[in-house]
C-alpha cells in the first residue's frame, strides 16, 4: 500500500516542462463591458499547444512563433481569435455570451460538458431562477423550473417537495433523487411524516443555503446517471456551490430578503347556522342548553339566548373569523454575507447566512445558521487543491401535524360556526382544557403544551486534490464527509388528550431522539483527454467508495409528575431504543467519450459495484450505458440557415443496478410489542420486568440479487431564429426489473413478506423545454420558456400471485401499487353499486359503503408543466412563473370535515330549514333502491352531507386537484453601474419585490390548498388529513456587491 | 481487475487510514439491531402479552359489538367502533388481527415448539400448545375455515390451504392433550416459572396444575359448541371427560385472565384507548345495561359508572347505533379498565362526566376464559347434555364467581341469586336464563357471548335496523382480511359477515 501511494507522490511532484519559443509577448485580457480584468482566461496559439491563463490582473505572457493567432476564450464569453502583430502587448476585450454560459453542463464529477456533445438530456437552473423569489428549502424552489421534474408540495410550514425525476423506480423504497454537493453525495432523508403522531419533518436537504448555490443541473435519465451509481437510480441533483471569482478586488456580497404571508386559500364558510344538530343547539330536554358537539346542524342565527361551554347564558351569533384567528402571519428574513475572490494562486468564497421563517401556525418556527466556506490553491501549476465545507445549524419549532387531535387545524378548522375559539378560555381555572370536544386539544393549547423542537447540527464537504500528470491526462481525488447530528424532542404536557408526539395515552410524555449520521466518500479519477486528427477521446476511469454509519438512541419518558417541566427526570416511566446502521459500498467505473469532428459523439459508460448489503456471490453488480449525439447542422452545413441555427438528435440507453438495504439477507428476532392500531393503545416490552423476543414478520433472503434500471432514451436539442428559440425534447422509457421489495406474502404462512427480486415497473413519458426570446431590442427583452412533464409509471408485474401492496396510509385509506395500473393508487371503500354502476339507495335515502376496498382515486398528474416569462427594461425586470398540474386525485378528509360538521359555505346553500320551521331536504342521492327503482327520497343537508350520506364511502372523499398556480413573481430593479460608480464601493445594487402562490385556480378543488400530502415526502400520494396550511407570501430582496 | 483492486484498496486507505482487507471492508451486515436466536425464555413472555393483546383489542370489539355489550355510538368523529357496531367491519379492516395472530402469536408459538422440544423443555412446549388451541378456537369461531394444517410453516408453504373448521375443532382437542402431557412432564430443562405473564409462579407445581385446569376447560368450551350442531357428540364427549377424572378450573385464581399493568405502555387498551384520538368512543351497550338493570344487578358499579353520575339511587345509562351520536351514557368502567382514581368530578349538564374527571390504571386483565365461564358451561352441559352434576348448583356457582370477580359483596350476592339465580320453567327457559348470565359474566370476555347468542339464540338480541346497520340481521361471521385473499388463492369466496361457523346451525 504505501509503495502505491509513494508512486502516487512522485507522480504527482513531476514537472512539466514547456518548450521554448520564439517571439515574447503579453497582455492582459478585460471584460467588455466591465472593463474589468478577468484571470484564468486560456490564451492559446491556435492550432498548437502552446497556451497560458491568465493571471489575478488578467495579464498573461507567452512565446509565440511568428504570424501565429491568439484564441481567447473563456467560459461564459465569446472567444476571441487575436492575431500577433508585431506588437509585443496587447489588451484584449471579450464579451460574455448568455447562450453559451446556458451551453455549459456539469455532468458525473463535476466535468464542465459542452451541452452540444452530450447523448442525454441534463436540465439546468441558475443561482437566479433558483433565488428570484426565495424560499429556503431547495426541493420547494425547483418547483415548475424543470422539465421532466415533478415537483409536489406536501403542505406549507417547513414542508419539503417531493421530487420525483421521470417516474417511479422502486416500489417501497425511496423514490426520491440522489443530491450531489461539488461532486459528493449528501444525505436526504426525512421528510415523511406519521400519519397519526408527531410533527411534520423536512428533508436534509433543507440544510442547503440556495444563497450559497452557483447552479443545479438534474441528470435525468440512467445514461446521465450511471456512473453515480445504485444511488442515483432516482435520477442526480447535481448542486455547484459559488466560488470565489476573479476580478480586481475581493468582494463583498450581502443579500437580504424579508417577507410575509397568509394563508393563500382559506375555507369558504358558513355563517348563518350555529352549533347544533337536527336544527337544535341543545337537546331534546332543552334546546338552549350547552351539549359538546363538532356539527354546525344547529338553529338559525337570530341572536337567541343559548348557554355556552362555560354556563354562560350568551346571544347565539357566527364568529366568522373564528378560525383565521388562530392563525398568524408567516414571516421570513433571510440574510447571506459573503466575502470572495480569486487570484492565479487562491480562490475563496466564505459565506454566513441566517434563515428565520414563522409559519402560518404559531409555535412553527425555524432557524437556520450556514457558514460555507469554498476555497482552491493552485499549488503549483499542475497540482490543484479545493475544498468545500459548510456548516448548518439548524433549529425548528413544530406544532402537531396529521390526522390527530393535537393538530391545531385538525378540529380547529371545523370549528362550530358560533364558537368563539378566541374568545373562549383555553382553560378553565383547574388547568382542564375547555374545548367544545371532549377529545381533542383546543388548538391554543396544543401550540403553548405539545412541542416539538429539533436542533440539527450537520458538517459536509470536500477535499479535492488535482493533478495534472500530463497535458492530457489529470488525476483527482475527492474525499468527503457529511456527518450530523439531530436531537428531536417531542414534549407532551399533563392534560394532553390526542396521540400527541408519545401515544401517552392522556399521562404525559416526553421524547429525546438523537440521531446521527456519518457518511464518508472517497472518488478516485484519471481523465484523459487525445485529439487524434478528426477524433477527440475523452476516458475516465474511477472509483468510489460509501461507508455510510448511522445510529439513533430514543428515549421516551411516560407519565408527568409536575405540569410543564420538560425533562427526562419528571416522568416516572422510561422507555429507551437504539439502533444502527452500517452500509458499505465500493464502485469502479468507467466513461469512454469518443468526439468525431463537432457533430459525432460516442458516449459509453460502464460501473460495477459492491455492496455490502449482498451476500459475498452476489455483492458484484455491473452495468453500462451509451449515448450518442449527432450534430446534423455541424455534418451538413447546409442545413444551417438564420431559421435554423443548430439542430442535434441524441439517443442513449443505460442501466443502473442497486443493492438492498442493510439486513436482508437474514431473518430475526426483535423485540416483542403489540398493538391494534390505535397509537395510545399499544403494549411493550419490557413488561413486567420480563423481556420479550418476536421472531420477525418478515423474511430475510440471501439470494438477494440486485436490481436494475434500464432506459432509453430519444431526443432533440433545437436552436433556431439566432438562438431566439430553442427546443430541448426528450422521450423516454425506464423500466425497473428485480425489484428488491418486501413481497407480501399470506399471513397464515407465519410471515406477512419476504424480501425478494420480483416485479417489473415500467415508465414512459415525455419532457420539452421550449425557450424564447420573443422579443429583444436593445432597452427590452422578453424571454419565456415553458417546461412539461409527462409521465407514466405502470406496474407490470408485482410478484407471482400479488396483486397489490400497500405504499402508506391507514388501513383504510391507503395508497396502493396495484398490477397493471398506474403506480400508487387510492384504495378505500366504495359506494355500493349495483350491476350497472348505479348507487343503491337505502329506503331512507342515503347511500351505503362496500365491504371491500377498490381503487377509488389516481393521484398521480397526467402532466405538470411550468411557464417562465421574464421582462426586462433598462435597469427593471419582471418575470413571473406559472405552474400548472393537470388533474391527480387528492382524497381530503378536511373538506369532508368541513361539510360534515356543516360549516362549509355550500353547506347551507339551500335553507335549511321549511317555512313551518321544520328541516328542509333538498337533496337528493341519485342512484336506485334495492330493488331498482329510482331513488325518490329527499334528504336534508345534514343527512346529504353527513357520514351517513356523501361521507359513507371513503370514495366520497376523492377530489381532483388540478391547479394552476402563479408560484412566483419578481420585480427587480438593477441600479445603473454609472451611479453606482460615483459611490466608488458599491459595484452592484439591486432590489426586488417578489411573492410566491399569490393566486391558486383549483377549479375542482374548494376551500384548501391542493398541494398536500399527509405522509409528506413518501411513495405514499394522495392523502389528506389534517392540513399544514400554506402561505401566499409578499417579500422584497437587497442585493449588493462591494 | 487488478488494477481496479489497487485503485479501490488505495482510496480505502486514504479514506479511512486503515489497514483493513478489501473483504472486511464488507463485512458488516449482521444486524446490531435485532439477535438471530431468542431464549425460550424471552419468547414465551411475548406470547402470552400477544395472547392477551387479543382478548383486549380487535376481536375483542368486533365480538363485543356484535354481541350488544358495546357501542360505538359517540360525537367523538373518529367513528371507527361505530362503524364496526353497524357491522361495517371490512377486509381491511381485520387485516391487523389476522397478522397479529399468525405472523405474531401462532408464529412465535411454534417456534417456541420447536426450540424447546430440541432444548428438552416439554414444559415450556405444553404452555405453547394449550395458547396454540385457545387461539385456533377463537379463529375457527372468528372466521369459520382458518389455515391450520399448513399454517405458520414459514417459507415452506407461503400459500397455506384452509381447513374445515370442524376439522380443526377435532384436532385442538389432540392438542390440548399433547399440552396437558408435556406441562406434566416430570423433566424439563427449562420451565416458565416466572418468565410468562399468565400462570406465573415461583413453583411450576402451581403454574403446572392450573395449565392443566386451563387446558381442561378450554376442551369443554370447545364440546359445548357442538351442542346445536350435534348434541350427542358435545354429551359423549363432555361425559367422557368429566368421567375421566380432569382437573377443571377451581377457582377464579385458576381463570385463564392475562393481567395488564397500571403502566402506560402497558395498559388494558381498555384504558388506554382514552389516552387517544378514540376517547369517549366505546361505550356499554343498552342490551347488557338494560339486562343488569332490570336485575339491579350489583356488578353494574364495577362494571359501569353510574349516568347521571351524580344519579342517587345510581342509574346506569347504555347506548346504540340507533340513537342520535351522544357521549351521555355510563361508561366502562374497573372491570375493564383497573382502578379508578376519583379526581375533581366535573360534569356536564347532561350528567355526563368530563375528562380527568375519573382516571383508570388500566392494569384490569383480559379475561379469556374464567372460572365462571367453567360453571356455566357445566350448567348447560348438565341441563342439555345430561352431564355429570346438577345445573342449578353450577348455575349458581357461575353468578357467585362472577360477583366476586367484579368485587361485589357476599350479602349483595346472595340478595341476588335469592331473586335471580333459581333456573325455572322448561329446559329452553332455563337454557336463556344460564345464557343470559353467562352473558353478563362474561362482560368484556372475547368471543364467546357472541358465540352463544350464535348456537343458542340467547340473550334474544335484536339486530340493527338496515337504516342504521349494514346487514338486517347480526353477523355471523368475520370476513377474511384483503391481504391474506390478495397473497393466498386458498381464501374461500366470502364476501359478507352472514356466511356461518361449523356449529352455528341454528335456523
Amino acid at each position: 500500500m504505501k509503495k502505491i501511494l509513494f508512486v502516487f507522490f512522485v507522480l504527482f511532484s513531476a514537472c512539466y516542462q514547456a518548450l521554448a519559443q520564439d517571439k515574447k509577448i503579453s497582455g492582459t485580457v478585460i471584460g467588455k463591458s466591465d472593463k474589468l480584468p478577468i484571470p484564468g482566461v486560456s490564451v492559446v496559439v491556435e492550432g498548437t499547444k502552446i497556451g497560458t491563463v491568465t493571471d489575478a490582473k488578467g495579464a498573461f505572457s507567452l512565446t509565440v512563433p511568428p504570424g501565429s493567432t491568439l484564441l481567447v476564450s473563456f467560459i461564459g464569453y465569446i472567444a476571441e481569435k487575436v492575431p500577433v502583430t508585431s506588437s509585443s502587448t496587447y489588451k484584449i476585450e471579450i464579451g460574455e455570451n448568455v447562450q453559451q454560459l446556458a451551453d455549459v453542463v456539469i455532468t458525473s464529477f463535476g466535468i464542465q460538458r459542452d451541452k452540444k456533445t452530450l447523448g442525454y438530456g441534463v436540465g439546468t437552473v441558475s443561482a437566479e431562477k433558483l433565488t428570484d423569489a426565495p424560499t429556503p428549502d431547495v426541493s420547494n424552489a425547483l418547483a415548475g423550473k424543470v422539465a421532466g421534474v415533478q415537483v409536489s408540495g406536501s403542505g406549507g410550514a417547513f414542508n419539503s417537495s417531493n421530487i420525483t425525476i421521470r417516474g417511479f423506480s422502486s416500489f417501497t423504497r425511496s423514490n426520491q433523487p440522489l443530491y450531489v454537493v461539488d461532486g459528493v453525495p449528501i444525505d436526504n432523508s426525512g421528510g415523511g411524516n406519521s400519519v397519526n403522531q408527531g410533527a411534520s419533518t423536512s428533508n436534509r436537504v433543507s440544510d442547503i443555503n440556495p444563497e450559497d448555490i452557483e447552479n443545479i443541473s438534474v441528470l435525468k435519465g440512467a445514461a446521465a446517471t450511471v456512473l453515480y451509481g445504485s444511488r442515483a437510480a432516482s435520477g442526480v441533483i447535481l448542486i455547484t456551490t459559488k466560488k470565489g471569482k476573479g476580478g480586481a478586488k475581493s468582494q463583498i456580497s450581502l443579500t437580504s430578503s424579508i417577507n410575509i404571508g397568509s394563508m393563500n386559500i382559506f375555507p369558504d364558510y358558513q355563517n348563518e347556522y350555529g352549533q347544533g344538530t337536527n336544527g337544535i343547539y341543545g337537546d331534546a330536554t332543552n334546546p338552549n342548553r350547552w351539549v359538546a358537539r363538532s356539527t354546525s346542524w344547529g338553529p338559525r342565527i337570530t341572536g337567541q339566548s343559548v348557554e355556552n361551554i362555560l354556563g354562560q347564558t350568551v346571544p347565539l351569533q357566527a364568529y366568522p373569523d373564528n378560525v383565521r384567528d388562530i392563525l398568524q402571519n408567516s414571516t421570513g428574513l433571510d440574510n447571506t454575507i459573503s466575502f470572495s475572490g480569486a487570484n492565479e494562486k487562491f480562490n475563496y468564497r466564505v459565506s454566513y447566512a441566517n434563515s428565520t421563517t414563522d409559519a402560518l401556525v404559531p409555535g412553527n418556527k425555524m432557524n437556520r445558521n450556514n457558514f460555507s466556506v469554498n476555497a482552491g490553491a493552485n499549488i503549483t501549476d499542475k497540482f490543484k487543491l479545493s475544498t468545500s465545507f459548510s456548516y448548518t445549524n439548524n433549529m425548528s419549532d413544530r406544532t402537531q401535524a396529521g390526522n390527530q387531535g393535537a393538530n391545531p387545524l385538525w378540529r380547529g378548522i371545523y370549528a362550530p360556526r358560533s364558537y368563539d375559539v378566541t374568545g373562549l378560555p383555553v382553560t378553565t381555572a383547574a388547568g382542564d382544557q375547555v374545548w367544545y370536544s371532549s377529545s381533542e386539544e383546543n388548538p391554543y393549547w396544543s401550540i403553548e403544551h405539545i412541542k416539538r423542537n429539533e436542533e440539527l447540527n450537520r458538517f459536509f464537504g470536500n477535499i479535492n486534490l488535482k493533478y495534472d500528470i500530463t497535458n492530457w491526462l489529470q488525476a483527482d481525488l475527492k474525499v468527503g464527509a457529511d456527518v450530523f447530528s439531530m436531537m428531536n424532542t417531542g414534549f407532551d404536557d399533563k392534560g394532553v388528550r390526542s396521540n400527541a408526539n408519545t401515544g401517552s395515552a392522556g399521562k404525559g410524555g416526553l421524547v429525546q431522539s438523537r440521531s446521527m449520521r456519518r457518511n464518508l466518500n472517497s472518488y478516485f479519477t484519471l481523465t484523459g483527454n487525445k485529439t487524434y486528427g478528426d477524433f477527440n477521446l475523452s476516458l475516465t476511469l474511477g472509483n468510489e467508495i460509501i461507508s455510510n454509519y448511522a445510529n439513533n438512541l430514543s428515549t421516551t419518558g411516560l407519565e408527568i409528575v409536575v405540569a410543564g417541566f420538560q425533562n427526562l427526570d419528571n416522568f416516572t416511566l422510561i422507555n429507551s431504543s437504539n439502533s444502527y446502521s452500517k452500509n458499505r459500498m465500493m464502485g469502479v467505473f468507467g466513461d469512454l467519450s469518443v468526439q468525431y469532428k463537432s457533430w459525432l459523439n460516442v458516449n459509453l459508460k460502464a460501473r460495477n459495484d459492491f455492496s455490502s448489503t449482498l451476500i459475498p456471490k452476489n455483492r458484484s453488480i455491473f452495468y453500462p450505458a451509451v449515448a450518442i449525439s449527432f450534430v446534423a447542422t455541424e455534418a451538413f452545413p447546409s442545413l444551417k440557415s438564420n431559421v435554423l441555427n443548430s439542430l442535434k438528435i441524441r439517443a442513449n440507453g443505460g442501466e443502473v443496478g442497486k443493492g438492498g438495504s442493510p439486513y436482508e439477507t437474514a431473518t430475526y428476532y426483535s423485540r416483542a410489542g403489540s398493538a391494534d392500531g390505535f397509537s395510545s393503545t399499544s403494549v411493550n416490552f419490557p413488561y413486567n420486568g420480563l423481556a420479550g423476543y418476536t421472531y420477525s414478520n418478515g423474511a430475510g433472503n440471501p439470494e438477494l440479487m440486485p436490481e436494475f434500471t434500464r432506459e432509453i432514451e430519444l431526443g432533440t436539442d433545437i436552436s433556431m431564429f439566432n438562438g431566439r428559440l430553442g427546443l430541448d425534447f426528450s422521450v423516454y422509457k425506464r423500466d425497473s426489473r428485480e425489484l428488491i421489495f418486501n413481497v407480501p406474502v399470506a399471513y397464515s404462512s407465519g410471515f406477512t413478506s419476504t424480501v425478494k427480486n420480483a416485479g417489473k415497473l415500467s415508465t414512459k413519458g415525455i419532457e420539452f423545454l421550449l425557450s424564447g426570446t420573443p422579443v429583444k431590442t436593445s432597452n427590452f427583452s422578453w424571454e419565456a420558456s415553458l417546461n412539461f412533464t409527462k409521465f407514466k409509471s405502470v406496474v407490470k408485474e408485482l410478484a407471482p400471485g400479488v396483486e397489490l401492496i400497500s405504499l402508506g396510509g391507514f388501513t383504510s385509506p391507503n395508497i396502493q401499487a396495484v398490477t397493471g395500473q398506474e403506480y400508487g393508487l387510492i384504495y378505500s371503500n366504495k359506494y355500493l353499486r349495483d350491476a350497472q354502476g348505479r348507487m343503491i339507495i337505502k329506503s331512507n335515502g342515503l347511500p351505503q359503503a362496500t365491504n371491500d376496498v377498490f381503487a377509488v382515486g389516481n393521484p398521480n398528474p397526467r402532466f405538470t408543466a411550468g411557464l417562465t416569462n421574464s421582462f426586462k427594461y433598462k435597469a427593471f425586470g419582471l418575470s413571473f412563473l406559472f405552474d400548472f398540474k393537470y388533474k391527480g386525485d387528492l382524497m381530503s378528509r378536511t373538506i369532508g370535515d368541513l361539510r360534515i360538521n356543516g360549516v362549509a359555505k355550500e353547506t347551507a346553500e339551500y335553507n335549511r330549514f321549511n317555512a313551518d320551521g321544520s328541516i328542509a331536504k333538498p337533496y337528493l342521492f341519485e342512484g336506485v333502491y334495492a330493488n331498482g327503482q329510482p331513488n325518490t327520497t329527499y334528504v336534508s343537508a345534514q343527512e346529504y352531507w353527513g357520514l351517513s350520506g356523501k361521507y359513507v364511502a371513503w370514495e366520497g372523499y376523492v377530489l381532483d386537484a388540478t391547479f394552476l398556480k402563479l408560484r412566483e413573481v419578481t420585480l427587480t430593479y438593477e441600479l445603473p453601474k454609472k451611479l453606482l460608480q460615483k459611490t466608488k464601493f458599491i459595484s452592484r445594487l439591486q432590489l426586488s419585490a417578489y411573492g410566491r402562490n399569490l393566486w391558486t385556480y383549483a377549479p375542482n378543488f374548494p376551500h384548501l390548498d391542493p398541494e398536500q400530502n399527509l405522509t409528506g415526502i413518501s411513495n405514499a400520494r394522495g392523502l389528506e388529513f389534517g392540513i399544514t396550511p400554506v402561505s401566499k407570501v409578499f417579500g422584497a430582496t437587497l442585493r449588493a456587491s462591494f | 481487475m487488478k488494477i481496479n483492486k489497487i485503485i479501490a484498496c488505495t482510496g480505502i486507505a486514504l479514506l479511512s487510514i486503515s489497514s483493513q482487507s478489501c473483504k472486511k471492508f464488507y463485512d458488516v451486515n449482521d444486524s446490531p439491531n435485532s439477535i438471530q436466536e431468542a431464549p425460550i425464555e424471552q419468547l414465551l413472555p411475548s406470547i402470552t402479552v400477544a395472547v392477551g393483546y387479543v382478548g383486549a383489542s380487535d376481536l375483542y370489539r368486533y365480538s363485543g359489538l356484535m354481541a350488544q355489550q358495546f357501542t360505538g355510538n359517540t360525537t367523538n368523529v373518529s367513528q371507527t367502533f361505530k362503524e364496526y357496531e353497524r357491522y361495517n367491519i371490512n377486509s381491511s379492516d381485520v387485516n391487523n388481527q389476522w397478522s397479529n395472530i399468525y405472523a405474531g402469536i401462532l408464529a412465535d408459538i411454534d417456534k417456541l415448539v420447536e426450540k424447546s422440544t430440541q432444548q428438552n423443555s416439554p414444559h415450556y412446549a405444553g404452555a405453547a400448545k394449550l395458547m396454540k388451541a385457545y387461539i385456533f378456537q377463537l379463529l375457527v369461531d372468528s372466521w369459520g375455515d382458518v389455515p391450520y394444517t399448513e399454517a405458520t410453516k414459514f417459507l415452506n408453504n407461503l400459500k397455506p390451504k384452509f381447513d374445515k373448521g370442524e376439522d380443526i375443532y377435532k384436532d385442538l382437542v389432540r392438542l390440548i392433550d399433547e399440552g396437558i402431557a408435556d406441562v406434566n412432564k416430570t423433566t424439563s430443562v427449562l420451565s416458565p416459572t416466572k418468565y410468562t405473564t399468565i400462570y406465573a409462579s415461583t413453583d411450576w407445581n402451581v403454574s403446572k396444575k392450573q395449565w392443566t385446569r386451563f387446558g381442561n376447560t378450554l376442551k369443554l368450551r370447545l364440546f359445548i359448541h357442538y351442542t346445536a350442531k350435534d348434541a350427542a357428540y358435545a354429551s359423549t364427549k363432555i361425559n367422557d371427560l368429566i368421567n375421566s377424572g380432569a382437573e377443571f378450573m377451581q377457582s377464579n385464581a385458576d381463570s385463564f385472565v392475562m393481567p395488564f399493568l397500571a403502566v402506560a405502555g402497558r395498559q388494558n387498551p381498555n384504558a388506554s384507548v382514552e389516552g387517544g384520538q378514540f376517547k369517549n368512543a366505546f361505550f356499554p351497550n343498552k342490551t347488557i345495561v338494560g339486562m343488569m338493570n332490570a336485575k339491579s344487578d350489583p356488578r353494574r358499579s364495577a362494571y359501569f359508572i353510574p349516568f347521571p353520575y351524580n344519579s342517587s339511587p345510581a342509574t346506569y345509562k347504555g347506548g346504540n347505533a340507533t340513537e342520535a351520536a351522544s357521549v351521555a351514557y355510563s361508561r366502562l368502567n374497573t372491570f375493564l379498565k383497573g382502578t379508578a382514581t376519583i379526581n375533581t368530578i366535573n360534569m356536564n349538564s347532561d350528567g355526563s362526566l368530563k375528562d380527568g374527571s375519573i382516571t383508570w390504571g388500566g392494569e384490569a386483565p383480559a379475561r379469556l376464559l374464567t372460572f365462571a365461564e367453567y360453571n356455566f358451561i357445566r350448567a348447560e352441559a348438565a341441563l342439555m347434555l345430561s352431564a355429570p352434576g346438577s345445573a342449578q348448583t353450577f348455575f349458581e356457582n357461575g353468578i357467585r364467581a362472577s360477583m366476586l370477580d367484579a368485587g361485589v359483596s357476599a350479602g349483595d350476592i346472595a340478595t341476588y341469586i335469592t331473586a335471580n339465580g333459581t333456573l325455572t320453567g322448561t329446559d329452553q327457559q332455563k337454557l336463556e336464563q344460564i345464557i343470559n348470565e353467562k352473558y353478563t359474566a362474561n362482560f368484556g370476555v372475547v368471543m364467546e357471548p357472541w358465540t352463544d347468542w350464535r348456537r343458542t339464540g340467547y340473550p334474544a338480541l335484536v339486530a340493527l335496523p338496515i337504516s342504521v346497520a349494514v346487514y338486517d340481521k347480526i353477523p355471523r361471521s368475520l370476513v377474511y382480511p384483503q391481504y391474506e385473499k390478495n397473497s393466498n388463492p386458498n381464501v374461500p369466496a366470502r364476501t359478507d359477515m352472514m356466511a356461518r361457523v361449523f356449529w352455528d346451525v341454528r335456523p
